[in-house]
C-alpha cells in the first residue's frame, strides 16, 4: 500500500515540475509586470556565440524566473513568509509601521565622494553665472523625516552630515532653503506616500512654503488650492520590491483647478497633469507624465519672472504650486538632457533652484558632468 | 547550473527524470553521461573539454594500472605515479597559479602577472573522486572498468559533480551496473531533494545576507561581530549540507546510495567529534589517501603530528588558494593535536553543556578565519570580537530584532530534533505516515520555490572549491 502512495506521489513530483516547465515553453512571456513595475525577460535568441560566453544560459534562468506562472502569487507568498518570520526589511525596502515602505539608504549606499563633486558642481555652476541668483532646496527621505513609521531600531543614512557638507561647500554661492524643519512639523501627516518614495502633494506644499518664504513671497494657502484625490489606488516603486495586497494603497492629489498654462515637454506638447497615467502602474507619472530632460511652461501670470530649475521626480508634484508666480518655468531633468541647460543658463533666468531629494542628488551620476559643459 | 534554480527544477531535472524512465536500462548510463556532460557544460561550455580530458586521464590511467598489475603482481606503480602527478598537476595549475604568482610578487620583486584563470566548477571534487578510482584499482580494491561510459558516467554524475559529497567509485561500483531505482526509493529521492533545497533557499540564503550586510559595515560592535560570525556559521552549514542533501535525494531518483557527507556537525562537544560530523566524504578522502598512507598513527607519536600537519594543511589549501585557508587548516590540526592529547580526556570531566560550548566557540572562531580571506580585515575582525569598537548599537538591536525568529529556526534546524520529531511523528502515524511526509514535503518545496522566484540572492559557498 505504503509502494503505491509512493509511487504515486513520485508521478505528482516529476508531473508538477513537468507541466511547470512546459508551460514555460509554450506560454507567450509577458512583457511587463505591474506588481513589480520592471520589464521581464523574454526568451533569449539561441545563438553559438551566446552560449559560449554563457549569457543564454544566464538569460535563460532569467526567463524562467520572471515568467514563472502565478509569479505575482508566488512573490506575495514570499513577501508573507519573510513578515511572518520577523524581517523588517526586504528586497532593500524597510517595511515599516502602518503601512510604511521606506527606502532602505545607509551610509555605506551614499558615496560622500560623488555627493561632494555633486556640490562642486553645483557650486561651479553658481560661479560661472554670478549675477543670476542660485538656490538649492535638499528634500530628505521619508524615513529622515517619518522616523517613527521605521521598524525600531531601523537606521538610514546620515542626513545632517549630508546637510552640513552642503552648507559648508554652497554658502556663498547659493541660498539653502531649508524645507525639513516645515516637513518634520507634520511627519504624523501623509506628506510622503506609504507605497512610494516620492513625497505627496501635501508634503510637496511645505517645499512650496519654504521656496516663497525664502524668496520673500507669501504662499498660497494650501486649503485654497483645490487639491483633492485623483486615485487611492496607487501602489508605488517600494512597494513592488516587496509586494504583499494586504497593504492599503496610496491616494494621489492633484489640483482641481490650476491657472492657464502652455506646458512644452522636450519640444512636444505636454500637460500639467496626463491622467492616463492613471491606467498605469505607476500613478505618480500623472504629474507632467513623468520626466523629461527640458520641460516649460508658460503662464499668464501677470509678474514677468522666469524660473529654471534643476530637478528630480520630487519637483514634479511641487512645480504646479509655482504657477501663480512665474510667468516662465523651465525643469531641466540632467538624467534626461540633451544638454539645452546650458542655453537656458545663458538666456538669463530670475531664478535657477536645484530641486532634489536629497540621497537622489547625492547618488546621482550626471550632475557632476555639468562640470564639462559650463567650462 | 545550480540545483536551487528553475532552469532546473522544471528544466533539465523532468527531461532527465523522464529520459531515464523511458529508456531501456542499457541506455541509461549513457543518458545520464550526456545529460551530466550538459549540465557541466551550462555553466563554463569551455571546460567541457577539460573534463573530457580528466574522463580519458584517468579512464586511461585506471586500464595501465591494471594491465601493469596483470604483468607483475606489485606492478602498476608507475601508471598510478603519472595520473595522479597529472591530476595533481590539473588542479594546481587552474586553482593555485595565481596564487602561488601572488606569493612570489609578495615575497620578492618579480612583478610577474596574474593569469586570472577562472577556477573550472567542481574541479576539486572530481579530481579527488577520479583519483580515489585510480588509487583503488592499484590497491585492487576495485575492478578496472572497462566500460569507459560507465568510467564517464561515474566521473561526471550530476548530483554530486560540483560540489560533492565526494563519492569514492570503491563506494559506488556496484551501483554503476545495477541500481534499485524504485518508487519507493526515487521518492525518498525526492524527501531528500525537498530538505536540502529548503536548507538552502530558505536558510542558508537568509543566513548569507546576514552575513553579507555585517561583513560590509566599517566599524563592528561586539555583539555585531559575533553575530555576524553565527550568521556565517550557519549559512555555511545550511548552504553545503542542503547541496549534499541535494545531492544525495538526486542521486536516489536514478538508483544511487551516495555516502552521508554531514550528520549535525554543531551537535559535536569536541573538534575531533566535529570532523567527524562535517564534509564526511572530504575526511574520509584525506583518510583513506593521504593520512593512513603517510604511516596514520602506527609510527609513534612524532610521525603522527607530522601527518595530521600534512593532512590538515592539504585540507585548509583544498578549500581554498589563500593563506587564510592553510590558517584555517592548521587552526583544526593545533585543536585537534591538543584534543588528543590531553583536552578530550579534561573535557569528559566537564558538564556537557560547557564541552558543547567550548567545541561551538572554536567552531565559530574558525569559520571567522575561513570567512575573513584578507589578513588585515581578519585582525579587525578579531578585534571587533574582543569588542575594539563597544559592545553594541542601534543595527546589532535592528539585526537582533528581524533576524531573531530566523536564528532560532536555524539553531533548532541545524540539530537533530526536527528529524527526530518527524520520526516520531511517523511512528504514531502508521500508515498515515506517508500522507504527514508527502505534505510536510509540498510545504517546504513551496516555501522554497517562492523564495527561489522571488529572490535573486542565490549564491552556492562551495562553488568556490
Amino acid at each position: 500500500m505504503s509502494n503505491k502512495v509512493k509511487a504515486a506521489l513520485s508521478v505528482c513530483f516529476c508531473a508538477a515540475v513537468t507541466c511547470t516547465g512546459l508551460t514555460l515553453l509554450i506560454k507567450k512571456p509577458r512583457t511587463y509586470s505591474e506588481t513589480e513595475n520592471r520589464y521581464l525577460q523574454q526568451r533569449p535568441v539561441f545563438s553559438f556565440d551566446a552560449v559560449a560566453d554563457g549569457s543564454w544560459q544566464e538569460d535563460m534562468a532569467d526567463y524562467m524566473s520572471d515568467q514563472m506562472p502565478f509569479r505575482d502569487t508566488w512573490t506575495a507568498f514570499q513577501t508573507k513568509t519573510q513578515l511572518a518570520l520577523g524581517k523588517k526589511d526586504i528586497g532593500g525596502i524597510y517595511i515599516g509601521k502602518d503601512d510604511h515602505y521606506f527606502e532602505k539608504l545607509t551610509d555605506l549606499d551614499i558615496s560622500r565622494l560623488r555627493y561632494q563633486s555633486n556640490l562642486n558642481a553645483v557650486l561651479a555652476a553658481a560661479q560661472a553665472y554670478p549675477q543670476i541668483p542660485f538656490s538649492v532646496m535638499f528634500i530628505p527621505s521619508a524615513g529622515i523625516i517619518q522616523k517613527q513609521f521605521l521598524p525600531d531600531h531601523a537606521e538610514l543614512y546620515n542626513a545632517e552630515y549630508l546637510y552640513a557638507m552642503a552648507q559648508s561647500t554652497l554658502r556663498d554661492a547659493c541660498t539653502l532653503v531649508d524645507c525639513t524643519t516645515a516637513l518634520k512639523t507634520h511627519s504624523e501627516e501623509a506628506i510622503y506616500y506609504r507605497t512610494d518614495h516620492h513625497w505627496t502633494t501635501y508634503g510637496a506644499w511645505f517645499g512650496y512654503q519654504a521656496w516663497m518664504e525664502s524668496q520673500g513671497l507669501v504662499p498660497n494657502a494650501f486649503e485654497e488650492l483645490n487639491v483633492h484625490p485623483i486615485s487611492d489606488s496607487f501602489y508605488g516603486t517600494l512597494y513592488s520590491k516587496a509586494p504583499n495586497p494586504d497593504i492599503m494603497p496610496d491616494t494621489v492629489e492633484i489640483r482641481y483647478e490650476t491657472p492657464q498654462c502652455t506646458v512644452t515637454a522636450d519640444g512636444a506638447e505636454g500637460t500639467l497633469y496626463a491622467m492616463d497615467a492613471l491606467n498605469e502602474k505607476d500613478h505618480y507619472e500623472v504629474f507632467f507624465g513623468g520626466n523629461y530632460g527640458e520641460l516649460n511652461i508658460r503662464t499668464q501670470c501677470q509678474t514677468e519672472k522666469s524660473i529654471l530649475i534643476f530637478k528630480d521626480s520630487y519637483a514634479n508634484c511641487l512645480v504646479p504650486y509655482l504657477l501663480e508666480h512665474y510667468s516662465d518655468i523651465t525643469m531641466i531633468d540632467l538624467r534626461y538632457t540633451d544638454g539645452s541647460w546650458i542655453d537656458r543658463l545663458n538666456e538669463q533666468p530670475d531664478q535657477v533652484l536645484f530641486l532634489y531629494e536629497i540621497s537622489n542628488f547625492a547618488q546621482d551620476p550626471n550632475i557632476s558632468t555639468m562640470i564639462t559643459a559650463l567650462k | 547550473m545550480v540545483f536551487s534554480s528553475l532552469i532546473f527544477l522544471c528544466g533539465f531535472l523532468p527531461i532527465t527524470i523522464l529520459g531515464y524512465r523511458l529508456l531501456p536500462q542499457r541506455l541509461r548510463n549513457l543518458f545520464l553521461l550526456i545529460m551530466s556532460l550538459l549540465f557541466y557544460a551550462w555553466g563554463e561550455p569551455i571546460y567541457f573539454f577539460l573534463m573530457a580530458a580528466s574522463i580519458f586521464l584517468n579512464y586511461m590511467g585506471g586500464l595501465f594500472v591494471a594491465n601493469a598489475q596483470r604483468k607483475r603482481p606489485n606492478g602498476g606503480k608507475f601508471a598510478l605515479f603519472l595520473t595522479s602527478l597529472i591530476n595533481l598537476a590539473l588542479l594546481g595549475f587552474f586553482k593555485y597559479t595565481d596564487f602561488l604568482i601572488g606569493t612570489i610578487n609578495s615575497l620578492t620583486d618579480a612583478g610577474l602577472s596574474l593569469l586570472k584563470i577562472a577556477l573550472p566548477i567542481g574541479i576539486s571534487f572530481y579530481t579527488f573522486q577520479a583519483m580515489s578510482y585510480v588509487i583503488d584499482v592499484y590497491r585492487k580494491e576495485v575492478r578496472v572498468q572497462r566500460n569507459l561510459i560507465n568510467f564517464a558516467m561515474y566521473v561526471t554524475l550530476f548530483p554530486q559533480l560540483i560540489a560533492g559529497p565526494i563519492v569514492r567509485y570503491a563506494d559506488v561500483e556496484e551501483q554503476i551496473e545495477t541500481r534499485d531505482d524504485n518508487a519507493s526509493v526515487f521518492w525518498s529521492g525526492v524527501v531528500r531533494f525537498s530538505i536540502g533545497l529548503a536548507k538552502k533557499a530558505l536558510l542558508a540564503n537568509q543566513a548569507g545576507k546576514l552575513w553579507d550586510m555585517i561583513s560590509a559595515q566599517p566599524e563592528l560592535p561586539a555583539a555585531t561581530a559575533w553575530l555576524g560570525a553565527i550568521a556565517f556559521t550557519f549559512q555555511i552549514y545550511f548552504d553545503f549540507s542542503g547541496y549534499s542533501d541535494m545531492a544525495i535525494g538526486l542521486g536516489r531518483m536514478f538508483g544511487f546510495q551516495f555516502v552521508e557527507n554531514f550528520r549535525y556537525p554543531y551537535q559535536s562537544d569536541s573538534i575531533t567529534e566535529f570532523w567527524r560530523r562535517w564534509h564526511i566524504s572530504l575526511s574520509t578522502w584525506f583518510r583513506e589517501y593521504v593520512y593512513i598512507p603517510l604511516g596514520g598513527n602506527r609510527k609513534g607519536k612524532a610521525r603522527q603530528i607530522i601527518n595530521l600537519f600534512i593532512v590538515w594543511a592539504l585540507t585548509g589549501l583544498w578549500h581554498g588558494a589563500g593563506w587564510n585557508f592553510l590558517c584555517w587548516g592548521l587552526y583544526f590540526f593545533l585543536l585537534l593535536v591538543i584534543e588528543k592529547n590531553f583536552l578530550l580526556k579534561l573535557l569528559k570531566k566537564i558538564p556537557a553543556v560547557f564541552r558543547h560550548l567550548y567545541a561551538l566557540l572554536f567552531i565559530i572562531l574558525g569559520w571567522v578565519l575561513f570567512a575573513v580571506e584578507d589578513f588585515s580585515a581578519l585582525a579587525d575582525y578579531f578585534r571587533a570580537l574582543v569588542g575594539s569598537s563597544g559592545g553594541y548599537n542601534e543595527l546589532t538591536l535592528y539585526l537582533l530584532s528581524s533576524y531573531a525568529i530566523l536564528l532560532v529556526v536555524m539553531l533548532i534546524a541545524s540539530t537533530e530534533l526536527p528529524a527526530r520529531i518527524g520520526k516520531a511523528f511517523c511512528r504514531r502515524a502508521g500508515n498515515g505516515a506517508v500522507v504527514l511526509e508527502a505534505v510536510w514535503t509540498v510545504a517546504i518545496l513551496v516555501l522554497s520555490v517562492s523564495a527561489i522566484v522571488a529572490d535573486s540572492y542565490n549564491p552556492f559557498l562551495y562553488f568556490r572549491f
